[in-house]
């Protein structure tokens, strides 16, 4: 992967230094962006509009809050375009039916350093299954295509999501995903979750107002740590907060999810050992 | 000074003659003990004497007790009646002072700063030197003491024998082999020192070996057994016969340390100690002496766990200190005035780590000391003035500056889990002042009083502690980097009388302690440790006393027959009315004594009362009163110059079964333990 990705990087630079050695009179367009310790997860050309699409993401995939950055280029120049209205839809076939997943679009119509950041919450992992639909209308030449990219999503260890069946809404589902932190230390750490409800099998809004409460234990020495900061709501289904940790080793998070003062789900965890 | 040499030399007439010899101020010479008021002496002043800077025209250890050389140094120090001793297994026994432990005294070894490596205080200083290497302990009491640093309790000074130049005996040394019962324990020492006109270099050498102690009714106490060996070397040279250099070197290596009253034992105790002394001695009157020293030194200690059963998580705790630092110190005489003034210097670092190891798990690491340094400069001045042979007033003073800091940056990060911001280097300016007044008002009869103002700063484990569980109190100990220096108002008086065949001392003391330092319970925190009850955070008290005192009665109906009588009571209080944690109750040692050319017999009886006085947030018991009976004995043979001497005895010669009220973990002491040591000196 790493070796694609440098050969990318190398030929997206000599291309782009043929073109701009012919557009010299023209505005310098940055035509390299910086993906450094960033992963090519996929690459492809939108059905129309002649954009080339490259998907980058931090990590192989796994069944995670993924962070996924999407660079958009003309595909006749290579020339990286920084304005584009970008719009995502994850999908995993089950072959007996269908569903999405929780998703976050970019929330600007600019890239950043060249790329869009956007996410995705894949709630169960799978080899094949996955698709990432990208839709992109870009508004340097004005093309607007898309296209999808089959992902083959893995199972972390420790889990990274956990779905459950919200207490007060048998019918529904709550997904919730550790963002943060991912290098845990020993210390104040920031701690990051989301939570996003199942409404439809096509539709996984960010939830808003709910009561986040955290206790980190040594599963092995049943102690917590002190003055952790209970995560609250940063919009669009993020909580953050703070979580201390004591010393190295196994800790486990658990979580309370409470909405107002009902309780939704109080069974989720999530693991991180500190090396 | 000479004549103002005050004290007592008590409860062996057989060796006052001794003590009289010497320029000391002695109190108490059965364990090498000087305990002074004043100043402390040991050596000669130089025209009586044909070696000039020390020498072995007195050397009080060659002619003392050979029972002491056998001792631990901490049996040693409790012969004392203001020092008892917090024991925790079979060895290394904490000194307190004025009802004060290590984190408020100074202990020093020829007063060279040395810190204990271990969070659980499983070795004190106390341990690293042995008394066949002893040559004094000095004694001060309160900011008296504040030559060697700032304390609150005192300061306990362990002077090592050091080579002794003497060309007139060019070999002399002894070696010596004892055993025990309790422990089934075996003892091996030897010494040498060897001396030319102008150098000498001594070598001496313990070796110990004891199994769990069997306890009074027959019961071993397990993990009480400890193995060690103590080496030392000490080179001197005198370029002329003012200046002497000396060069000493210290190791200490103890293994396999049983702490029954504590949840681990140590696997090994490593101690180096180095320290190179300058001391001259000017021709001008005024200017008597001037003495520099560098020093540094080295401990490395490791706890174990791997000996007791129903451990539920296997533990590494290693523990380092490294300290080195120096002094500069002149000794002048102005008329009435004998000024003493000393600059000193250290800089030490402490670090100790727990690594926890869970089964198929990531190992649990933590700085329970996270790497502190502490660089310190003092100065210290006396002026001690002799109005005439009767009346005399000291004054002294000392300034000190501390800077401490915690360098592992994973330090400052697990102290902000406890919202404490420990990035930036604490400072704190210590102040000590004392004076003393001592009157002579009649025969025999003499009497001092002091007063003082001292302070003290926190300790590592004070300040900087990360879940150090106490096994006293069941819980596990955070630091507070921010916690106030503790300060004191002091006051001590003495009061002694002494004719032919009577002798009495009282001292009282009285120590009103401002921003106690002492760890209080925040419910709001989770213990660490597996069965812990909490967790406490060092804070100050408002204030808090100590106060005390002991009474020492001595009475020779015979030359050959005294009896002696040691009485020490100790109080102390909160603020708030509750008792302080692990004050030692009423104790009195009686003992009988026929003394001989050769030798002596001695019967004692020991006994200490019930302590009530508990702090029950420490966790403290009523410790039961007790009473045990020792008996003593010791002959020697003479062959030309040489000594073979016999000693032993039967201690707790009814197999009581008993504590003292600081033992920890409620274990009781040895049963009925005889021993029998044999040395021969040449």
């Amino acid at each position: 992967m790493k070796v694609s990705m440098k050969f990318l990087i190398v030929g997206t630079a000599l291309v782009s230094t043929l073109f701009a050695g012919c557009k010299k009179e023209e505005d310098p367009t940055p035509s390299t962006s910086n993906t450094d310790g960033l992963v090519m997860i996929a690459s492809g050309y939108t059905d129309e509009g002649g954009i080339k699409v490259n998907l980058y993401s931090t990590d192989s995939l796994y069944s995670r809050y993924t962070n996924f950055f999407v660079e958009v280029r003309d595909s006749a120049s290579n020339t990286v375009i920084e304005d584009a209205h970008i719009e995502l839809m994850p999908m995993m076939d089950m072959t007996t039916m269908m569903h999405s997943a929780p998703f976050e679009n970019p929330s600007s119509t600019d890239a950043v350093n060249g790329l869009f950041p956007c996410a995705v919450v894949f709630q169960m992992p799978g080899d094949m299954g996955w698709t990432l639909n990208i839709h992109v209308h870009e508004h340097v030449n004005g093309g607007e295509g898309e296209v999808t990219f089959p992902l083959m999503v893995k199972n972390p260890d420790p889990t990274r999501t956990r779905v459950v069946t919200p207490l007060n809404d048998p019918m529904s589902r709550l997904i919730i995903s550790y963002v943060q932190p991912m290098d845990p230390k020993v210390g104040i750490n920031d701690f990051e979750i989301t939570l996003h409800s199942r409404e439809t099998m096509m539709s996984f809004p960010g939830i808003e107002n709910y009561t986040v409460e955290i206790e980190p234990e040594m599963p092995s020495m049943g102690h917590g740590s002190p003055n952790n900061v209970n995560p609250t709501d940063a919009g669009n289904g993020h909580y953050n907060g703070k979580v201390n940790f004591t010393m190295t080793g196994l800790w486990r998070i658990n979580l309370n999810i409470m909405d107002g003062s009902t309780v939704v789900d109080s069974t989720a965890y999530f693991e991180v050992t500190l090396q | 000074m000479k004549t103002l040499a005050y004290g007592v030399f008590f409860a062996f007439s057989t060796f006052s003659a001794i003590a009289q010899k010497q320029d000391s101020i002695l109190f108490y010479n059965k364990g090498n003990i000087i305990e002074t008021v004043f100043d402390v002496e040991e050596i000669l002043v130089r025209p009586s004497c044909a070696c000039v800077g020390e020498c072995s025209c007195a050397m009080t250890a060659e002619d003392n007790y050979s029972e002491n050389r056998f001792s631990c140094t901490d049996a040693i120090l409790a012969k004392n009646g203001r020092i008892e001793l917090m024991k925790r297994g079979g060895f290394a026994f904490e000194p307190v002072l004025n009802g004060m432990a290590s984190d408020r005294l100074n202990l020093t070894i020829d007063g060279m700063k040395i810190f204990g490596a271990c969070t659980d205080k499983m070795d004190p200083v106390t341990s690293y030197v042995e008394p066949n290497n002893m040559k004094s302990v000095s004694v001060q009491h309160g900011s008296a003491g504040s030559m060697f640093g700032s304390s609150l309790g005192g300061s306990v000074n362990m002077e090592t024998n050091g080579a002794t130049i003497n060309p007139s005996k060019p070999l002399t040394g002894e070696v010596g082999v004892g055993f025990q019962s309790a422990a089934l324990g075996a003892n091996a020492l030897f010494s040498l020192n060897y001396s030319r006109a102008r150098w000498a270099i001594r070598a001496n050498g313990v070796y110990r070996n004891f199994q769990n102690y069997r306890s009074g009714g027959g019961k071993i106490i397990e993990f009480t057994q400890f193995e060690k060996w103590n080496g030392a070397i000490s080179a001197k040279y005198m370029p002329t016969d003012r200046d002497v250099i000396r060069f000493d070197l210290i190791i200490d290596e103890g293994y396999n340390i049983g702490y029954a009253a504590l949840p681990m034992d140590v696997l090994f105790a490593k101690a180096k100690i180095y320290g190179l002394t300058y001391q001259h001695y000017p021709s001008q009157v005024w200017f008597e002496k001037f003495e520099t020293k560098v020093y540094s030194n080295t401990v490395n200690h490791s706890m174990d766990d791997t000996k007791r059963t129903n451990v539920v998580m296997h533990m590494d705790m290693p523990g380092w200190t490294k300290t080195f630092g120096g002094y500069a110190d002149a000794r002048m005489k102005f008329g009435k005035h004998q000024i003493t003034a000393r600059m000193d210097g250290y800089h030490t670092n402490a670090r100790a780590e727990m690594t926890m190891y869970p089964n198929n798990e990531a190992p649990m690491f933590m700085l329970t000391w996270p790497d502190v340094n502490k660089l310190d400069f003092g100065l210290f001045v006396q002026d001690k003035i002799q109005f005439n042979i009767k009346r005399s007033l000291s004054f002294s003073g000392r300034i000190e500056y501390l800077n401490t800091s915690v360098i592992d940056a994973f330090g400052v990060q697990q102290a902000a889990v406890f919202n404490q911001d420990v990035s930036k280097a604490d400072h704190r300016m210590l102040k000590n002042a004392n004076i003393s007044y001592m009157e002579i008002p009649g025969k025999g009869f003499s009497g001092w009083l002091t007063a003082g103002y001292a302070e003290r700063a926190p300790s590592v484990t004070e300040q900087y502690a990360f879940y150090i569980f106490n096994a006293y109190d069941g819980f596990d100990y955070i630091g507070y980097q921010n916690v106030k220096t503790e300060k004191a108002a002091q006051g001590d008086v003495g009061f002694q009388f002494e004719n032919k065949r009577f002798k009495a001392r009282a001292t009282g003391f009285y120590y009103h302690i401002y921003d106690y330092i002492l760890g209080a319970i925040d419910s709001s925190l989770d213990a660490m440790t597996i069965g812990a009850n909490g967790v406490k955070v060092s804070r100050n008290l408002s204030w808090a006393y100590m106060t005390g005192g002991n009474l020492e009665l001595s009475y020779s109906p015979l030359k050959i027959l005294t009896l002696s009588n040691t009485s020490s009571y100790t109080y102390g209080n909160t603020f708030e009315g509750d008792p302080l944690p692990l004050v030692p109750p009423f104790k009195n040692v009686s003992s009988v004594n026929w003394s001989h050319k050769r030798g002596f017999v001695q019967l004692e009886c020991e006994a200490a009362a019930n302590q009530p006085r508990t702090n029950p947030e420490f966790g403290e018991r009523i410790t039961p009163a007790y009473a045990i009976l020792n008996a003593r004995a010791s002959y020697f043979f003479l062959f030309g110059k040489k000594r073979l001497t016999l000693n032993g005895g039967i201690e707790n010669l009814l197999d009581n079964n008993y504590r003292q009220h600081l033992d920890w973990g409620g274990i009781p002491r040895p049963g009925v333990n005889g021993y029998l040591n044999v040395s021969f000196t040449f």
